[in-house]
């Protein structure tokens, strides 16, 4: 009696456990377009590199209050180049953007995305960073040479940690790869070189780098302007000049394999030329890109 | 009643872990400022004195919470609708360049600063001075107006430049101001019922490029409208309860979900699973025995990551196998089934484990004894192999539960970050805190720390109400006696082996 109720419950939870994970087979973050009738129903799913985290964010929210139909699925603020490997291991996404052209030019070449909806989308600025009550200030990259700040930098998955190396390597505190030798600033990838004379610390993301100067955990990091108002708690304490990196540029594309092509390169537009978008990237100090 | 129970006990820890945060940001909250306006120090009418001011001066402007609007009392106008933007844009406005430009809104007639890090270009609208009788060269009115922006713009910069550090300072009326070969162009129409603030060189050109002779780095810009002070209410920030209301009302609650459909699910998954292979293990041949038991239990010893990583390579788009998964509509990375597998695979090995351990200690000569009175197989590990080795299997679980619960390294690998889907707890602490909300952050620890605490109470003493029947029977209260007296209406000679079983397993210890 008791056996078979023991039985009969180890089965019911099994099955129940099997049911449950087929049945949610549905729930993944896929936007499958809805009803055909009427108002077609769209999520799109965004991979955004992770410095544009709260900004694209609310641009989604007033898109979706203006385009009622079109919703979107938790976005994935990653390293570019993670998103990278996410869509490599096979992820789905309808629009990609990230913070390099490398990057942007990888998934091309890999045919993660439609290059024919490729266009640039944003421009940033590399600052130095620092814990909110530091009192560094207008801190430049010779600064850096012989000194005992310690120092956070984005790994070369990140964009913001190969400007960062282009940036050191004009004063000599990274070495390009072999390859490049000789080669400094917007000359170099900025991947796969060794920092010299410095041994700065390496994160996944810019968010982690920038978290390292709020926490004080370094006396400095190399991040985006935008960054320095997205997360607050760090202080702005010196501009890296733009002609000591690559230009900063964040490439957007649909993904090849997007179910909703035109919905994204909509929003995509959108994104571009809306005065209202143009009023939130301006906001979070995102210069839209010429 | 079971969906009550689980409704109660939730609303319980949700409760209960609200009460901690607001003791501890109680203290935190600021109050709105309601200081007497400090004297104002004459400047110069070209405004390029800086004033001397400490950063705590909040130099009597009350700003709201929202960091919208500001009000000095006593003051013939407020400041309202106030933005500040980090950047604008070099893009060309309907095909034509109109220099580097900030979109202010649908209304004209807005209040607008830009600042280049060393001079602010302040815009009062000819039409909004003489409304609220503002004289742009009287230093009074200046200096209200700086007051008004500097506290407004503080209280927006996050870190950022702010106009505080801003020695020149210009105010003028005109839409187009001109200074060292750039002009800035104020309430631009640009487009149908679109206002623009735009700044570009004398000769049309682009002033933000190296190149260009008047070259200048724009910094910053605010814009708002001033209005008249009766028309600002000043909401002070909310401080103890009424913050913990709109925090919990804003809250994303859906990790919570993600971790209980996650956990639930993977521990009755894993105690299945785990029994099974232990039971299965055991009847091996020790050459066998031994080769399962490394595979079982490995993923123990593998660092979660390496089993996310193995996982991923082995179901990722780029296998057959994965490939198939994908095609058949049940892609097992980055889909919430994938949080289940990563925690049923890394928690397993603590049940198998605990069941083997706990098997491999039963008396074979009991077992025999059974099988010798015709007892079958599931009967013999239902009636006295899970009974004897309960306290073993239930320490088990509870292991198996944490570990599953904890699941970080593998799911966020294997299943990533996908709120509402994917993210479970563990995995929403580490983005959010990443993402810079450590109060949402430190909700879920809290959250997480009393969730484990009751689960893992609640088992213990349940363990211990499923064990009751080992301890000494003048211990036990009538109803335990009943039952007791039920179980010896069963096999009576086999009760007598598990009681000598027990003995034995007593006098061990």
């Amino acid at each position: 009696m008791m056996k078979k109720a023991m039985v009969a419950g180890a089965a019911a939870c099994a099955l129940a456990g099997v049911l449950a994970l087929t049945g949610c087979a549905g729930g993944q973050p896929q936007g499958g377009s809805g009803a055909a009738d009427g108002q077609p129903a769209v999520e799109l799913q965004v991979f955004a590199a992770n410095s544009l985290s709260k900004a694209l964010d609310e641009a989604q929210e007033l898109y979706t209050s203006q385009n009622p139909g079109i919703t979107f699925a938790d976005t994935q603020y990653k390293g570019s180049g993670e998103l990278n490997e996410m869509l490599a291991a096979g992820s789905y996404a309808d629009l990609l953007v990230t913070a390099s052209k490398g990057t942007m030019d990888d998934a091309v070449a890999e045919g993660y995305v439609d290059e024919a909806t490729r266009a640039d989308m944003f421009t940033n600025e590399l600052v130095f960073v620092s814990k909110e009550d530091s009192t560094l200030q207008d801190v430049t990259l010779d600064d850096l040479k012989g000194s005992a700040y310690s120092l956070c930098v984005g790994d070369d998955s990140v964009p913001a940690g190969t400007y960062a190396a282009q940036a050191l390597s004009t004063v000599g505190l990274y070495e390009p790869p072999a390859a490049d030798a000789g080669k400094t600033g917007a000359a170099i990838t900025g991947k796969g070189g060794t920092y010299t004379g410095i041994t700065p610390i390496l994160q996944t993301s810019v968010g982690n780098v920038c978290k390292q100067a709020e926490n004080g955990d370094v006396d400095l990091a190399i991040v985006y302007s935008s960054d320095v108002f997205r997360f607050g708690g760090v202080k702005n304490v010196g501009i890296i000049p733009d002609d000591t990196h690559k230009p900063i540029v964040y490439p957007g594309a649909v993904c090849a394999g997007s179910e909703n092509a035109q919905a994204a390169a909509d929003f995509m537009e959108w994104c571009l030329t809306d005065p209202d978008a143009q009023k939130i990237w301006q906001k979070w100090g995102f210069e839209l890109s010429e | 009643m079971g969906a009550k129970l689980a409704q109660a006990v939730v609303a319980c820890l949700l409760a209960a872990s609200c009460v901690a945060p607001s003791l501890c940001w109680a203290d935190d909250s600021l109050g709105s400022v309601d200081e007497p306006a400090v004297p104002i120090a004459p400047v110069s009418a070209s405004g390029s004195q800086a004033i001397e001011r400490t950063p705590q001066d909040d130099d009597g402007v009350e700003v709201s919470a929202a960091g919208d609007a500001a009000l000095i009392e006593g003051c013939r106008f407020a400041v309202a609708d106030f933005t500040r933007s980090q950047s604008g844009s070099n893009r060309a406005v309907d095909g034509a360049y109109q220099g580097y430009n900030y979109y202010v809104g649908t209304e004209p007639d807005n209040l607008a600063v830009v600042s280049t890090g060393s001079m602010a270009v302040v815009y009062v609208p000819a039409a909004t001075a003489s409304a609220f009788r503002i004289d742009l060269a009287s230093a009074a009115d200046q200096q209200l107006l700086q007051r008004y922006l500097v506290a407004l713009d503080s209280a927006a910069a996050k870190g950022s430049a702010r106009l505080e550090a801003v020695a020149d300072w210009r105010f003028t009326s005109d839409q187009r101001y001109r200074a060292g070969g750039v002009e800035f162009r104020f309430d631009m129409a640009l487009q149908e019922g679109r206002y623009y603030t735009c700044v570009i060189g004398e000769d049309g050109g682009d002033v933000t490029a190296p190149s260009h002779s008047a070259h200048v780095q724009l910094a910053h810009a605010d814009f708002g409208r001033i209005v008249d002070p009766h028309a600002v209410a000043i909401q002070g920030e909310a401080t103890g309860l009424e913050w913990l209301a709109a925090f919990l009302a804003d809250m994303d609650y859906s990790p919570l979900w993600v971790t209980l459909r996650t956990t639930g699910l993977a521990i009755v998954l894993i105690f299945v699973l785990g029994l099974a292979a232990a039971y299965f293990t055991l009847r091996l041949p020790s050459r066998a025995q031994d080769a399962f038991d490394s595979i079982f239990t490995i993923p123990m010893v593998l660092p979660p990551t390496v089993c996310g990583f193995l996982l991923l390579l082995a179901f990722g788009r780029s296998t057959a196998l994965g490939q198939w998964f994908i095609d058949v509509g049940f892609p097992l990375v980055f889909s919430w089934q994938a949080t289940v597998i990563a925690a049923v695979i890394v928690a397993f090995p603590l049940m198998y484990r605990s069941a083997r351990g706990a098997f491999e200690n039963l008396d074979p000569n009991m077992l025999d004894a059974a099988r010798t009175l015709g007892w079958s197989d599931p009967r013999i590990f239902f009636r006295i192999m899970l009974p004897l080795s309960w306290s073993s299997i239930a320490a088990g679980t509870v292991l198996a539960f944490a570990r599953a619960l904890g699941e970080f390294g593998a799911t966020l690998f294997l299943a990533g970050n996908y709120a509402g889907v994917t993210r479970t707890i563990p995995i929403a602490i580490y983005f959010e805190w990443m993402n810079g909300n450590t109060d949402v952050a430190v909700f879920w620890t809290i959250v997480i720390i009393m969730f484990s605490f009751v689960v893992i109470l609640f088992i213990n003493l349940w363990s211990r109400r499923t064990t009751k029947y080992r301890r000494p029977v003048a211990d036990d209260g009538p109803a335990s006696g009943r039952s007791r007296r039920k179980r010896l209406r069963g096999d009576a000679a086999l009760e007598a082996g598990v009681a000598a079983a027990e003995a034995g397993e007593g006098g061990a210890r």
